[in-house]
């Protein structure tokens, strides 16, 4: 297959993942499923419900690729050699990722922040609009978004990372708003027409509350 | 392994490496290096080893340049290439990443290498103690490359305790030096030994905590041996170091 223009998305969080995929993303085809090195067959993930990541193809020569959540920090640097071939001959390749605000640090006094806001790490490359603020000093990103946005700036293929920072573990239609907003402004169509809320959504490790039966 | 951004010629440079080690004092007094020295940065370190970190530029406040985990920088004032490694080194990979290190500073005749680690201050014995807190182990090599090396040797005592200089080379009985919470710094400075590349390890006593002074000592002993800046200079910190310590509190508590 050649593709003159492709672009890449990458998500992490098993709940904003979860939520967007079931409610708004238009997935298309899945051209390939990857899944973890290790000596367990297919069999054992299956039991263990281990969930591989796929990359879905599109139209109009866009990848999407849903990580699974199960994938470790430390296979970080397999993982993004498993898909460099799709991210070689990339137009850009956009990141998207979740975390806590808690892990958010903040150097000089200020009001609290919001309960949720996005902000943005590009490649030296990257020319087309970034669409929020640049993640400032001494915020860093880990984990596999960080080894992919790291092959793209080592490998010279213009890409950009967005981290949304939010106050809750769940997510609600409130939560997923900046992700809403960020792909209607994407040159592309992601979003389904009419969301569907009624998708079950994907498993994962759930937070579980131990307040209440 | 080394992706590098622009053509250097590094033949007869030193090279510093900085080991992820206890109190992260190596990395520290890079940055403190790299801030007082400024050199370009012109490469980057794509390894299994090195576990991916991004972030925002951590000497310039205003600057958008991408940070990664791994990073070379090039002086050509000092003929000197600094790498940084922002995040820890799988132990399990770190073999692979060091011989590919030797390699690489064989292939472009890299004179000597200068690794900078903090170690562990509570595996010292009594007379360790009351002796230098900064320590280095040092090949031959690099000691006949380095005057104020050997007028440090020639005169210091004869207590392999309370030595600051301990020289050792490859063909000697095959002993470890202690360098416990030293990260790679035993298995790089071996391999340089067998692989023939002058080699030095500057070693700083230290607990985590907070390490600037660590790692100010280590870049002022590191600049008595070197001459690279005049002795009374302040080290400044880059802006990354702000909140080291954490947020400051809400505004909203008051």
């Amino acid at each position: 297959m050649s593709l003159i223009a492709k672009m890449m998305y990458i998500q992490n969080l098993i709940k904003i993942t979860g939520f967007i995929e079931a409610c708004f993303v238009d997935k298309g085809v899945p051209i390939v499923e990857i899944k973890e090195t290790g000596t367990e067959d297919n069999e054992q993930l299956r039991r263990r419900k281990i969930k591989s990541s796929v990359i879905y193809h599109l139209a109009s020569d866009i990848l999407l690729c849903i990580c699974s959540p199960h994938l470790d920090i430390a296979q970080s640097f397999d993982f993004t050699e498993k898909i460099s071939p799709w991210m070689k001959n990339a137009e850009q390749v956009i990141i998207l990722t979740c975390s806590h605000i808690s892990g958010y640090h903040i150097t000089r006094y200020q009001n609290d922040p919001p309960d949720i806001f996005m902000k943005a790490l590009r490649t030296n490359n990257f020319i087309y609009p970034v669409l929020s603020d640049r993640l400032e000093q001494p915020n860093t990103v880990k984990g596999i978004p960080a080894a992919v946005l790291t092959w793209c700036q080592t490998f010279k293929i213009p890409a950009v990372l967005y981290i949304c920072y939010a106050r809750n573990y769940e997510v609600d239609s409130d939560s997923v708003k900046l992700f809403v907003h960020l792909f209607s402004k994407l040159p592309f169509k992601l979003l389904k027409e009419k969301p569907n809320f009624t998708n079950k959504l994907c498993g994962g490790s759930e937070i579980s509350s131990t307040l209440y039966l | 392994m080394i992706h590098l951004q622009e053509s250097v010629n590094f033949k007869g440079c030193i090279l510093i490496f900085p080991s992820v080690s206890v109190g992260n004092a190596g990395q520290l007094a890079v940055d403190l290096l790299i801030t007082k020295m400024n050199p370009r940065k012109i490469g980057l370190i794509w390894h299994s080893a090195i576990m991916p970190m991004v972030g925002g530029d951590p000497y310039s406040s205003s600057e958008t340049a991408l940070t990664t985990s791994g990073e070379l920088f090039y002086s050509e004032q000092w003929k000197m290439v600094i790498f940084q490694i922002r995040s820890p080194i799988m132990q399990e990979k770190s073999q692979d990443f060091v011989d590919r290190l030797i390699e690489w500073i064989k292939e472009n005749s890299i004179d000597k290498i200068v690794i900078l680690t903090g170690i562990s201050d509570y595996m010292r014995n009594d007379s360790e103690i009351v002796g230098p807190s900064v320590k280095s182990v040092v090949s031959p090599t690099f000691a006949e490359k380095c005057e104020a090396l050997k007028r440090l040797v020639e005169n210091q005592t004869s207590d392999p305790q309370t030595q600051s200089v301990i020289l050792y080379d490859a063909s000697q009985e095959p002993k470890k030096i202690s360098m416990h919470g030293g990260g790679i710094s035993w298995k790089l400075f071996n391999a340089c030994n067998v692989g023939g590349v002058a080699a030095l390890v500057l070693m700083k006593y230290c607990s985590d905590g907070d390490n600037i002074p660590d790692a100010v000592k280590l870049c002022t002993y590191l600049n008595t041996l070197l001459n690279l800046v005049p002795f009374d200079c302040d080290w400044e910190s880059p802006p990354s170091w702000t909140g080291m310590f954490g947020n400051p509190p809400q505004l909203g508590l008051y």
